[in-house]
């Protein structure tokens, strides 16, 4: 689809009121959806390295075990890898489109979406990581799923900020030409302070 | 999508035939999941809130009897549930985000579109938590869930049919009102 030239970008301050309904909706339910993947894995078989080791490893060495789990085949993890490469990459792609019309320094845009898109692939590879590499890849495996939680959390709250809070923190201002002023504009003029 | 609104007064009856015909496809196959996910309902709880709590806390299957005893489930775990709601919260509101942008650019009321996107979160969250409250707190929360599942079918319809009347029917429409307007063929 064409767009408008990069300047007339619609960021999140300016979107119109059914859009932050939409955009809010989505990201509240995004971070409950991390928050659910927490769970699940806390119920599985533990939040922990150790936890996340047994789920795709199995548990038959732990001693103290509450319920035995196998160690998944081959054809499962990758199965695993698979659903999550979908599961992963949507959430992603909408949190980094909204956080790139958010208003935050360039510098922790880029930041949050290279910690986002980080944390995704390696909670994506999880399941072959630790079933080729054995327990040690647990804990980036652990550390990414719980990062890419934290980060879309953050994400969310930088978006929800720009969406609901930023357009009340003054009046909105048009840039209006000094007489005689040709070219870019220059400092935007508030209405009561008149040319 | 939301870059459309720099162009002022973009709305779906002025997209090429092309961007029509892809919109079209995929709010046929929306609306083919959508019903795909109501008769997979139908067969676990038959869409009623005595199946619904026989699907969560165990019991007689929806339309199922004593004498078979493949009709009998067991009650839910935790774990089970979990299962279910980790993926729905991140599905069904990526389908509505997508849907939204669709009817954003219709020329429908903004309050109508507000409510409908309210409709359909509200019944996402009620669809979504109303496993674990019929489980864990109350089977009457059956009801709830039958409510829930009503706005989510009913923002879902009414996110399929404007974009469909905005690309297909509003231009007949318009052609319709002139030739009535100036009485010409």
């Amino acid at each position: 689809m064409s767009r408008p030239s990069g300047d007339s970008l619609l960021t999140l301050h300016r979107v119109p009121p059914g859009y932050r309904v939409l955009y809010t909706g989505v990201l509240l339910f995004f971070v409950a959806g991390y928050g659910a993947g927490l769970a699940q894995q806390a119920l599985r078989s533990g939040l922990s390295p150790a936890g996340i080791a047994h789920w795709y490893l199995g548990n038959a060495d732990a001693p103290r075990a509450g319920r035995l789990l196998f160690a998944m085949p081959p054809a499962r993890l990758l199965d695993e890898v698979w659903r999550r490469s979908l599961a992963d990459a949507v959430p992603v792609l909408v949190l980094l489109a909204l956080l790139f019309r958010a208003g935050i320094p360039a510098r922790a845009r880029w930041g949050l979406g290279a910690w986002l898109t980080g944390t995704a692939l390696v909670d994506m590879a999880a399941p072959a990581l630790v079933g080729g590499l054995g327990a040690a890849a647990a804990v980036p495996a652990f550390a990414a799923q719980v990062g890419l939680a934290a980060g879309a959390a953050l994400s969310s709250a930088v978006c929800l900020r720009d969406l609901w809070l930023r357009q009340r923190a003054g009046p909105r201002v048009r840039a209006r030409a000094r007489p005689g002023q040709d070219g870019p504009s220059g400092r935007p003029v508030r209405p009561a302070e008149g040319p | 999508m939301t870059q459309f609104h720099v162009y002022g007064g973009f709305s779906l009856h002025r997209a090429g035939l092309p961007i029509r015909s892809l919109l079209t496809a995929f709010l046929v196959m929306a609306g083919i999941s959508v019903g795909v996910g109501a008769v997979n309902y139908q067969l676990r709880t038959g869409l009623s809130a005595r199946g619904s709590q026989a699907w969560y806390r165990g019991g007689l299957r929806a339309g199922g009897s004593e004498a078979r005893p493949e009709s009998e489930l067991t009650a839910k775990s935790p774990l089970e549930l979990m299962d279910a709601t980790h993926p729905h919260l991140f599905n069904q509101a990526f389908l509505f985000f997508v849907l939204g942008h669709i009817l954003a650019l219709c020329a429908v009321r903004p309050g109508l579109k507000i409510a409908i996107y309210l409709g359909g979160f509200g019944g996402v969250l009620a669809d979504t938590a109303s496993p674990w409250l019929i489980r864990f707190v109350d089977p009457r929360f059956a009801w709830f869930q039958l409510a829930g599942q009503a706005a989510m079918a009913l923002a879902f319809a009414a996110l399929l049919f404007f974009p469909l009347r905005e690309m297909w029917g509003r231009e007949a429409r318009e052609a319709r009102r002139r030739k009535a307007k100036t009485g010409g063929p």
